[in-house]
């Protein structure tokens, strides 16, 4: 099972890419539906499930806003 | 050819940047748009080369780094950005048109003031006096070439943002002639800066590139708005960056080049860059001084110089690059499409002919070009 981590925009989407990879968190860019996101035209990065918690503080940690985690 | 013109574009572009344009011709979709891999691939492009310019400069966040069309781009949208009605701003004496134009412009629309800080060439002292001199209790701005176009004069840019962070001002900065030539790091800056360059000189990338780099948080009024490939369901222009000022389809392609031209001009540093520039501009003014009746702009001491050297000869500027042309010696002649850095340095009704450099000349073609010009005769 994987999370994903909604953002914005694409660029946002990759910088959190970058920032899981640096710390080990394979990751990747989905566009997702917007019947689960609300939202149209949004990035998602998906990380799988165990590794939610701690990708979630270190995009805190680096101050990278994302819209919201399914 | 001996190609003298890079002030204007650079020639020959760094190696490979042909090759990664045409790759990119090949295999990228529209970035930001879609989630398949023809779009992933324009992304990434995207993203990497704000990754190399803000290793260049030194920005915290690659977001704050976005792409425009060219510096007038990204200098219209700094200028216009920032200044509102009954807003003052501060310019120096050696402004391109780039920053005139919208001043002006903005003048006639909108009363925006302006005051032009004008100081004799490589006179920083009174350059800096005359500029906080200017300032007013309106005064939003001072605009700021880092390397006039046509003189090749360094402005104490480092004492500039000094004077707008002690005035709360914002410091645009007209990094067309220094990006990729002369080290600039933004974390010596204190004050609001906005970093406007194009991709196709010192950078050594292709045309039809430019970057805005926003180094704080700095409130910018749009000039364009439109699709973006974020939220799309709203009617409002994001308010985040780069999507706030990257509206319509990015030339994903041409960025491709300017990330592979950027990580060329990374590995061989701007400070080596300059020193070599520096020495050809030397020797270029040593072999002009010899040329009776010509008359060269130049740092004495070559300590506020860079690689862009201007001469008056006894003949009319455009005649003197043409007969260069004629040798196969690139240069430009006339304004520069700076008549006021021509007003204030005095050369308003002869131009001077422009020789500029880059990474890829040699003291051979500056040696070679000194002796056509000594051969000079009635042209």
């Amino acid at each position: 099972m994987n999370c994903l981590i909604i953002f914005r925009s694409i660029t946002y989407a990759q910088k959190a890419v970058k920032i899981l990879e640096r710390a080990g968190i394979t990751a990747y860019i989905k566009r997702p539906p917007r019947e689960i996101t609300g939202i149209s035209c949004s990035y998602a990065v998906k990380v799988p499930s165990y590794w939610c918690d701690k990708a979630l503080a270190l995009l805190r940690e680096r101050h990278l806003d994302y819209v919201k985690v399914i | 050819m001996i190609y003298f013109d890079n002030a204007a574009t650079s020639l020959p572009k760094a190696p490979g940047v042909a090759e990664e344009i045409l790759k990119a011709l090949k295999t990228c979709g529209n970035g930001s748009r879609s989630g398949h891999k023809p779009a992933i691939c324009a992304s990434e492009y995207m993203y990497k080369c704000r990754e190399a310019l803000s290793r260049m400069f030194h920005v915290q966040n690659p977001e704050n780094v976005i792409f425009t069309q060219n510096a007038t781009h990204a200098l219209n949208i700094a200028v216009k950005g920032i200044l509102k009605r009954g807003d003052h701003a501060v310019i120096s004496g050696y402004e391109h048109n780039a920053v005139l134009r919208p001043i002006y412009a903005l003048n006639k629309k909108d009363a925006v003031e302006f005051t032009i800080a004008a100081a004799p060439l490589f006179d920083g002292d009174l350059l800096c006096e005359k500029m906080e001199k200017s300032i007013r209790k309106n005064t939003k701005c001072i605009i700021c070439t880092h390397v006039s176009n046509v003189f090749g004069a360094i402005m104490p840019i480092e004492r500039i943002d000094s004077i707008c962070a002690k005035h709360g001002l914002i410091f645009i900065i007209d990094a067309s002639q220094s990006a990729g030539a002369i080290p600039i790091d933004l974390r010596n800056f204190k004050s609001d800066v906005i970093l406007c360059m194009p991709g196709h000189k010192s950078l050594l990338g292709p045309q039809g590139t430019g970057v805005l780099i926003v180094a704080k948080d700095t409130e910018l009024q749009t000039l364009i708005e439109g699709g973006t490939g974020s939220l799309s369901q709203d009617p409002n222009q994001p308010d985040f960056l780069p999507d706030r000022f990257e509206s319509g389809t990015q030339n994903a392609h041409g960025i491709a080049g300017l990330l592979k031209a950027v990580e060329y001009v990374n590995g061989i540093g701007a400070d080596r860059i300059h020193e070599h520039e520096i020495k050809l501009a030397r020797r270029m003014c040593d072999g002009l001084k010899q040329i009776p009746g010509t008359k060269v702009y130049f740092d004495p001491v070559f300590k506020a110089q860079s690689g862009v050297i201007s001469a008056v000869f006894g003949a009319s500027s455009e005649k003197v690059a043409g007969y260069l042309s004629d040798h196969d010696i690139c240069t430009r002649a006339g304004l520069h499409c700076s008549p006021l850095a021509h007003r204030t340095a005095g050369t308003e009704h002869t131009g001077t002919v422009r020789f500029s450099f880059s990474i890829f000349n040699t003291e051979k073609q500056v040696d070679t070009a000194i002796d056509i010009m000594m051969k000079m005769k009635e042209i």
